[in-house]
């Protein structure tokens, strides 16, 4: 049946709709590793119907009320830099660009607090902010490609984390476009206990509950100074007890990472420094000069104390100066003909779990991702009280041959997800569900769990409109 | 289909772009301005690529290639230096988006008129100079006089000219590449056998090296930097805040010349959020305010709102900035007429 689009033409004037082609494809697909293999395989993929761009949070609501009276359903799209899918499109649905929302408003600095629209870009905000001597203190290595939008929906992680939390941790006022097309308001509060706190239900629900409008953050003062500095641990396990250590004497450096012998390899190589024996910690410590001195010293100690060697600052400089090297460099390594051949194999897979399950969860995945690929690295990037992520990397050359690369691909991703969960971990540590974890959402939350989510899905959206399919949902219950 | 003749290293690096996840979204100021898809770089490099690899027809893509002003924030943060405003000329040039304001600027640009229909400005100082300052096709008459006159004043002659119509760049930004090399050669002609040729508007430059490569090419706020000692201006006494053109600033890395001169007339440069290297787009460049002048009207009212924030006059030296700034409600100055009014006994 074809979308009503005069319709929505008519009750949301200042919204683009756009049917062509040429931009329709360029919402076929997000970030996805294996879409993007599949059109780098010459696949024409399925675009979506027809993109509507709201210019306001008012257009907004009226496209989804439009979606709602018509049963249309809705793929909400941001920067389409996601790595899981999400804003994959739905036959029969029409993707919401959410990218003209991008107002920043009245930074409040009594209270430390910022609310901005979904698609505002996440160094866009950076930079507004700091014009301003402040920060949000997020920073992923897609800071330059996202949006704050899809940040809250996927409960993304950034570099400081350890210091600083997940954004979701940030998150202090939320508001979301119902697929009814009513508006959820949750107004910032610094803490309550006026029931469950509705807006965590939103969190990390990548659009299946509805389109978020505006996010209000925590943001702080840009801190004095930043201290890096690198470390080498003797091995893996005790670099995750290091680490753990870390944290159990009361410190909290924002940045603390700690690379497997293979990713260290690959990291001090790629700094032109001769390869050390054991495994790289980063740190980075930050604040008022005399609590970032105090708070490196405290690493240093606790480090020293688990036979790490101190490297001095280079290659924490190092670090901080290439952070976003890696992923400018994706499309030098995945490209046809890219350094590594035709039809290579590449992505990331960002588990996590307990610091008493963690060695037995890297084992597990890294021999599990090895039996299927040629290359895995892993770090630890972003720590917690009572335990870790490990952030796998995969890659594989396949001589040209696309079809063994996908297959290559599903099957890493069968034995990784399988292998996180078999030890006791969790499948997404930061990077969501959409499409490519879908399969494995039952299994992880358990059939209670995900009959509850399920629940809570034909509750708030019994038509099946807010983006069909994501989270391991099916598209319609029966 | 089949895919269209763009230069090999144009669609090469088009595909690599696409594979590229969108990094240097926020460094775009046209898609921070509209938030708009087809105005994210990475959009362009797709459609540039599918247009090589004949995925896509020249007609379905023209409308995908208007919303670049050609400012080059984006190849900053860029590890391998894509120059997206060099593919999206190349695609321009078998796409061919049009516009009836685009239209007409060509047609007059045939004719040897402005692009606004308006007759080329008379010539202005010694037309046997040995230097040539080459206007730019919307700086205005009094323009050309204060370049005359600052020139005269720090004791040089010069022959202060400007191009039939313009001297290519703006032909070219269309997609027009005929009429485009047509206007260039008259550029040799214009210029006689000058060595040095300074050029008024920062977006000539290019155009102007590759048409003369015989003659030295810089901008006039540079040769009027180099004069600083030998001018002498009555005091302004008051702050200013200098709005870097990007492709004077991102290109040619003109940052401190201007603020020089500005410092010996008296004013207090402030400095705007985005400056330098680090500059935010008028919206004026690539004939993006022909193509797309939604595009450009909105990337303008945001950049006049950095301006605007630090609440000081505003001054340039690209006039199509300057007139683009300043239909968007923020007064913007000529840098030539500003200096040449505080010229002592002007």
């Amino acid at each position: 049946m074809p979308l009503p689009l005069d319709a929505l033409a008519a009750d949301a004037p200042g919204t683009t709709i756009v049917t062509d082609r040429a931009a329709l494809d360029t919402y076929a697909h997000d970030w996805w590793s294996r879409l993007l293999m599949r059109r780098r395989a010459g696949e024409d993929l399925p675009r979506p119907d027809a993109v509507v761009a709201p210019a306001d949070r008012d257009e907004l609501v009226a496209v989804v009320r439009w979606a709602a009276a018509n049963r249309v359903a809705m793929v909400p799209f941001g920067a389409g830099t996601g790595v899981c899918g999400g804003a994959a499109p739905v036959d029969g649905a029409v993707t919401v660009d959410l990218k003209r929302l991008n107002r920043i408003g009245e930074l409040d600095e009594e209270s430390g607090l910022v609310t901005v629209e979904p698609g505002v870009n996440a160094q866009t905000l950076e930079n507004h902010l700091a014009a301003r001597g402040w920060t949000l203190g997020h920073f992923p290595s897609s800071i330059h490609c996202s949006t704050i939008g899809g940040f809250v929906a996927i409960r993304s992680a950034g570099q400081a984390s350890t210091g600083y939390g997940k954004l979701e941790d940030m998150v202090v006022g939320l508001e979301v476009v119902l697929p009814d097309g009513t508006v959820f308001a949750a107004a910032p509060q610094p803490q309550s206990a006026v029931g469950p706190d509705l807006k965590r239900l939103f969190l990390g629900s990548e659009g299946v509950f509805g389109i978020i409008s505006s996010a209000t953050l925590h943001v702080r003062p840009m801190p004095e100074v930043t201290l890096d500095r690198g470390f080498v641990a003797p091995d893996f396990r005790t670099g995750l007890r290091a680490i753990r250590d870390i944290l159990r004497a009361g410190v909290t450096p924002p940045v603390v990472r700690l690379y497997d012998e293979t990713d260290t390899a690959v990291v001090f190589s790629g700094q032109g420094i001769e390869v050390a024996d054991g495994c790289l910690i980063i740190t980075g410590c930050e604040g008022r000069q005399d609590v970032a001195t105090f708070t490196e010293q405290v690493v240093h100690e606790v480090l020293s104390g688990h036979g790490a060697t101190d490297l001095g600052r280079e290659p924490g400089e190092n670090w901080r100066a290439n952070r976003h090297n890696m992923s400018y460099r994706f499309a030098e390594y995945f490209k046809p003909g890219g350094a590594f051949g035709d039809a290579v194999t590449l992505d990331t897979m960002e588990v996590a779990g307990t610091w008493a399950r963690l060695p037995d969860i890297y084992a597990a995945v890294r021999a599990a991702l090895a039996d299927h690929v040629d290359l895995v690295l892993a770090h630890v990037s972003h720590a917690y009280p009572s335990g870790a992520c490990i952030y796998f990397t995969l890659g594989a050359a396949n001589g040209g041959d696309e079809v063994r690369a996908l297959e290559r691909y599903d099957a890493a991703w069968e034995a990784g997800q399988q292998a996180v969960l078999g030890a006791g971990g969790t499948g997404s540590h930061h990077h969501g569900v959409g499409l490519l974890r879908a399969p494995y959402l039952r299994q992880e939350l358990g059939e209670v769990g995900f009959e509850l989510l399920a629940r809570i899905k034909d509750a708030i959206d019994p038509d099946g409109v807010a983006n069909p399919g994501k989270l391991g949902l099916p598209r319609a219950r029966p | 289909m089949n895919g269209q003749p763009l230069p090999v290293a144009v669609a090469d690096a088009a595909r690599h772009g696409s594979y590229c996840p969108k990094l240097c979204t926020f460094a775009c100021p046209v898609t921070t301005a509209t938030g708009r898809d087809d105005a994210v770089p990475w959009s362009f490099h797709r459609t540039v690529s599918d247009l090589a690899d004949g995925r896509l027809e020249p007609a379905d893509a023209a409308s995908r290639l208007t919303a670049c002003s050609g400012c080059l924030a984006c190849q900053s943060p860029c590890l391998f230096d894509q120059d997206i405003p060099e593919q999206v000329v190349a695609a321009r040039s078998v796409a061919r988006p049009r516009t009836d304001a685009s239209e007409a600027a060509l047609r007059n640009l045939a004719a040897g008129r402005r692009p606004d229909g308006s007759s080329t400005p008379s010539p202005v100082g010694d037309p046997h100079a040995d230097v040539v300052v080459l206007a730019g096709h919307e700086d205005p008459e009094a323009s050309l006089q204060a370049a005359a006159a600052l020139f005269a004043a720090a004791g040089h002659s010069v022959a202060v000219v400007a191009p039939q119509g313009c001297c290519g760049a703006l032909a070219r930004a269309v997609g027009d590449t005929e009429l485009a090399d047509g206007l260039a050669k008259g550029l040799i002609e214009l210029v006689g056998r000058a060595r040095v040729v300074v050029a008024m508007d920062p977006h000539c430059l290019g155009e102007l090296r590759a048409a003369l490569p015989e003659a030295t090419v810089i901008d006039v706020v540079t040769a009027l930097a180099e004069e600083v000692d030998r001018l002498s201006f009555r005091q302004a006494g008051r702050p200013i805040v200098w709005h870097d053109p990007c492709v004077l600033a991102r290109v040619d890395g003109v940052v401190d010349a201007p603020r020089r001169l500005l410092a010996v007339a008296g004013f207090s440069v402030v400095e705007p959020e985005h400056h330098g290297i680090e500059t935010a787009c008028s919206g004026a460049g690539l004939a993006m305010p022909l193509l797309d002048p939604a595009a450009a009207a909105a990337t303008a009212v945001r950049r006049a709102q950095q301006l605007a924030g630090t609440g000081a006059d505003a001054v340039t030296s690209c006039h199509r900035a300057g007139a683009l700034l300043t239909s968007v409600g923020h007064r913007t100055a000529d840098l030539l007429q500003l200096l040449a009014d505080l010229l002592e006994d002007h």
